[in-house]
C-alpha cells in the first residue's frame, strides 16, 4: 500500500525522473529526499489534500476502511474531506477576493503581489553547488529572505512563515522544486513598509537635539554666530542660532522622505494565509477549486451511500 | 450509535461550518476594504499637510497669482472637509478641483525662475506629485477592494449571510471623465 502511495503522491517518495550518478559530487538521491520531505512539510497539509494523487489515494484508504471496518468508519474520512473541502474552497476564494497591491505606492494590509523573484542585491550566488542560482530551495535554504520585483517597486520576502507551493521551473533539472531568479511569482500575505518613524512628529525634539548639540560645543557656536564679537551668544544671535538649527533639521527631514520605504511581506495576522508560489494564480485558484469540489462530492457520496445502505 | 443521527450531525455540522467560512470570509473583505481607504485616507492627509507650505513658497515669489492660490487653499479645505465627513462624492468633486488648481499652480510657476529655482519649492513639487501619484494607485486598490466586498455580498449564498449580518455596500471613489478618457496623442503633436 505505501508504494502506492509513492507512486500516486510522488511528494511522499519518488518514482520521478531521477537523475543518475553522482558525477559532480552532489548524493542526488540525498538531494530528493531531503527536497521531498521540504516540499511536503512547506506546502502544508492542505496543498497534499489537493494534489492530484490524492483523490485516488483517498479513495484507496476508503475502500481498505469499508473491508476491514464497520462501515460507519468512512465517516472519519469523510469528515476530513469536508475539512479539506473548506480549506481548499477558503484559499480559493483568497486568491480570486484578494486584491492587488502595486509595490509603487504600496497599500498596505492583506494584499497579493505579483512580481518577479530576485536575490537581495549583493548576493551573487544562492542554493547548492552543481545547481542553478535558486533563491529559495526546499530543504537547503528555506529561511532566507529574497526580493519580490513587480517593476514599479521592491519588496522584501521572508518565507519562514509562508506556505510555500512550486513546481518544476523551466530548466534541464525538470525534478527540482525550487524558486529561480527571474522567475514569476504570486504572493498573499500582510504588507507593511518600514519608515524614517514619524518625521513630522519628531521634529520639535530634533531642533532641541541639534540645539543641546551645538551648545555643547561652545567655541564653534561663538565662531558661527557671535556676529557683534562680544564673546556670548546675545539673545538676538540664538534667534539666528534656532533659525539655523531649524533649516537643519527640515533638510534631514527633506533628505529622508526622499528615501522610499522599505516594503516587507513577513507574514499575516489573524491567522490568514501566507502563500508564496510560482504557479500563476488563476491556476492555482482553478486546482483548488476543483480539489475542493471533489473533497466535497466525496463527503456527499459516502453520507448518500450510508443513507440508503 | 445510529448511521441517521451521525448522517444528520455530519450534515448539520457541514452547513455550519460552511456558514462560518462565508461569515468570516464577509467580514475580511470588510476589513480590507475599510483598510485600503485608510490606505488613501493617509497620504490624502499626507498631501493635505504639504500644500500649504507650497503655497506659503509660492506667496513669496507670486504676488500677482493670489486668486490661483486662493483656489488652491479653498479646494484643499474642501477635500479636507469632505474626508472628515466620509462622503465620497463630495471628495470626488473636491479632488477633481484641487487637481485642476494644482495644474494651474504648476503652469503658472512656470513664469516665476526664481521661483522654479527655489530648493523648497522643488522639493515640495516633487513631494506633491509622487504623492498625487501614490493616491492614484492606493484609490485603484481602494476600489478593486470596494468592488470585490460588493459583488461577494450580492453573490447566492453569500447574500443570505451577508443580509442576516448586515454587511453594507462600499460606494468607489469616482474617476473623473478626464482621468478615463482616451489618450488624444494627435492633439499632443500639433499644440
Amino acid at each position: 500500500m505505501w508504494m502506492w502511495l509513492r507512486i500516486l503522491l510522488p511528494e511522499l517518495g519518488g518514482f520521478g525522473s531521477q537523475p543518475q550518478g553522482d558525477r559532480n559530487g552532489l548524493d542526488w538521491r540525498q538531494v530528493m529526499d531531503n527536497q521531498r520531505l521540504a516540499v511536503l512539510r512547506r506546502g502544508g497539509i492542505m496543498n497534499l489534500a489537493a494534489a492530484p494523487g490524492f483523490a485516488v489515494a483517498w479513495v484507496g484508504c476508503a475502500y481498505w476502511l469499508y473491508r476491514h471496518a464497520d462501515p460507519q468508519w468512512l465517516l472519519v474520512p469523510a469528515t476530513l474531506s469536508l475539512l479539506f473541502a473548506i480549506g481548499l474552497f477558503r484559499r480559493y476564494r483568497l486568491i480570486v477576493d484578494t486584491p492587488t497591491s502595486r509595490l509603487s505606492s504600496g497599500a498596505q494590509g492583506y494584499v497579493e503581489l505579483n512580481g518577479v523573484a530576485a536575490l537581495p542585491d549583493g548576493e551573487g550566488f544562492r542554493g547548492l553547488p552543481h545547481l542553478p542560482v535558486t533563491v529559495w530551495l526546499p530543504g537547503y535554504v528555506e529561511d532566507e529572505p529574497f526580493v519580490l520585483d513587480d517593476g514599479h517597486g521592491r519588496c522584501l520576502l521572508y518565507p519562514r512563515q509562508a506556505e510555500i507551493v512550486t513546481r518544476p521551473g523551466d530548466t534541464h533539472f525538470s525534478w527540482l522544486k525550487a524558486i529561480y531568479p527571474g522567475q514569476t511569482l504570486y504572493v498573499l500575505g500582510e504588507l507593511r513598509t518600514q519608515r524614517a518613524s514619524g518625521l513630522q512628529q519628531e521634529r520639535r525634539e530634533r531642533i532641541a537635539a541639534v540645539l543641546a548639540d551645538w551648545k555643547h560645543n561652545q567655541r564653534q557656536l561663538l565662531e558661527n554666530f557671535d556676529a557683534n564679537g562680544n564673546g556670548q551668544i546675545d539673545p538676538e544671535e540664538w534667534q539666528a542660532v534656532r533659525a539655523a538649527a531649524e533649516r537643519w533639521v527640515e533638510e534631514d527631514i527633506r533628505e529622508q522622505q526622499r528615501v522610499p520605504g522599505t516594503h516587507v511581506m513577513d507574514g499575516a495576522r489573524g491567522g490568514q494565509l501566507f502563500l508564496i508560489t510560482n504557479i500563476p494564480p488563476e491556476e492555482l485558484a482553478r486546482h483548488y477549486r476543483w480539489a475542493a469540489f471533489l473533497h466535497l462530492l466525496g463527503w456527499l457520496a459516502v453520507l448518500v451511500w450510508l443513507h440508503l445502505g | 450509535m445510529n448511521t441517521g443521527i451521525l448522517i444528520f450531525i455530519s450534515l448539520l455540522g457541514g452547513l455550519l461550518l460552511w456558514g462560518i467560512l462565508l461569515y468570516n470570509q464577509l467580514v475580511a473583505l470588510k476589513n480590507n476594504t475599510e483598510k485600503a481607504w485608510s490606505n488613501t485616507d493617509v497620504l490624502l492627509k499626507q498631501r493635505n499637510a504639504e500644500l500649504p507650505k507650497l503655497v506659503a513658497v509660492c506667496k513669496e515669489h507670486m504676488q500677482y497669482e493670489q486668486a490661483t492660490l486662493q483656489k488652491v487653499m479653498e479646494a484643499r479645505n474642501k477635500v479636507a472637509s469632505a474626508l472628515q465627513s466620509g462622503n465620497m462624492g463630495e471628495l470626488g468633486a473636491a479632488e477633481k478641483e484641487l487637481r485642476i488648481g494644482l495644474g494651474n499652480l504648476f503652469a503658472v510657476a512656470e513664469a516665476y525662475p526664481e521661483l522654479k529655482a527655489s530648493d523648497s519649492f522643488q522639493h515640495l513639487r516633487e513631494r506633491i506629485t509622487s504623492l498625487e501619484d501614490n493616491i492614484a494607485d492606493r484609490r485603484e486598490f481602494y476600489n478593486d477592494s470596494a468592488a470585490i466586498n460588493n459583488t461577494r455580498i450580492e453573490q447566492f449564498p453569500d447574500v443570505i449571510v451577508a443580509k442576516a449580518f448586515s454587511f453594507r455596500r462600499f460606494r468607489l471613489m469616482s474617476f473623473t471623465a478626464e482621468e478615463t478618457r482616451d489618450v488624444d496623442v494627435a492633439a499632443h503633436f500639433t499644440s
